[in-house]
């Protein structure tokens, strides 16, 4: 998932409340400035591997490799803990859907490194790499990228009516 | 893109049911949709719907076999050859 994330992202933002009520953490207002950071910056950073590649300090196998597991999401989970319970709750959530979103690529996500290599993936559509202007016009190549972008957009219109934010205020 | 001129225009079908679905979904009685909401709803819809419409498509069915062929994290061959 390319701009879907964008969406995503928007939408756990929106669930804040609902999040932090169901973990038993200090509840943290849909779409505050705090849920939209925390999420945010959750949600895109397994993509941050993308970093040390563009720096050449790794190769490209190592976009969605271990930022992509289920350790790394509780890693991150663990660390926000003692600061702050909801941050945790807000982050590990986006995090792993962040892999569900990713679930459909055909790259795979290892998601149990460093206990099994084996890379989980629905296969809905080719992945084409992980930057760059022909990574982004392959995808939207792709059917399925479509829908399950497409739906993320359409999800977020619908938390803005529920919501009563603009442009269903 | 597409290999049928009927792909985009059957993306709009799909938009036209999943934006009403949509709609029925959320929409409460006591707020009903504007019609610029109702717009922008469809407008939104038309992304998944247009995806809906190119699982008909071979020329997407095309692209992602020619792309699952290839391997995108290969390390790239330098001019040193090593």
């Amino acid at each position: 998932m390319q701009v879907g994330h964008l969406a995503l992202a928007g939408a756990i933002a929106s669930f804040a409340p609902e999040i932090t009520a169901a973990a038993g953490v200090p509840r943290v207002e849909a779409w505050s400035a705090e849920s939209l950071a925390v999420v945010f910056l959750a949600h895109y950073l397994p993509n941050f591997d993308v970093i040390p590649i563009k720096l050449k300090w790794a190769t490209d196998r190592f976009h969605c490799s271990y930022s992509h597991t289920l350790l790394f999401a509780a890693g991150v989970g663990l660390v926000l803990w003692p600061f702050n319970a909801s941050w945790a709750v807000l982050a590990f959530v986006s995090l792993l859907l962040h892999f569900v979103a990713d679930s459909g690529s055909s790259v795979g996500l290892p998601l149990l490194l460093p206990f099994s290599r084996r890379r989980f993936s629905l296969y809905l559509w080719a992945d084409t790499g992980h930057s760059g202007w022909f990574a982004l016009r392959s995808t939207y190549q792709q059917a399925w990228t479509w829908v399950t972008e497409g739906a993320m957009f359409v999800l977020l219109a619908a938390r803005c009516y529920q919501l009563r934010v603009w442009p269903f205020s | 893109m597409f290999t049928y001129r009927r792909t985009p225009y059957l993306g709009l079908v799909y938009a036209a049911a999943i934006g009403y679905a949509v709609t029925w979904l959320v929409a409460t009685p006591d707020r009903p949709l504007t019609l610029v909401q109702q717009a922008i709803f469809y407008a939104l819809s038309y992304l998944p719907g247009l995806g809906l419409a190119m699982l008909s498509d071979p020329a997407s069915h095309r692209a992602k076999t020619e792309y699952l062929k290839v391997d995108f994290y290969a390390p790239k061959k330098t001019a040193g050859g090593d």
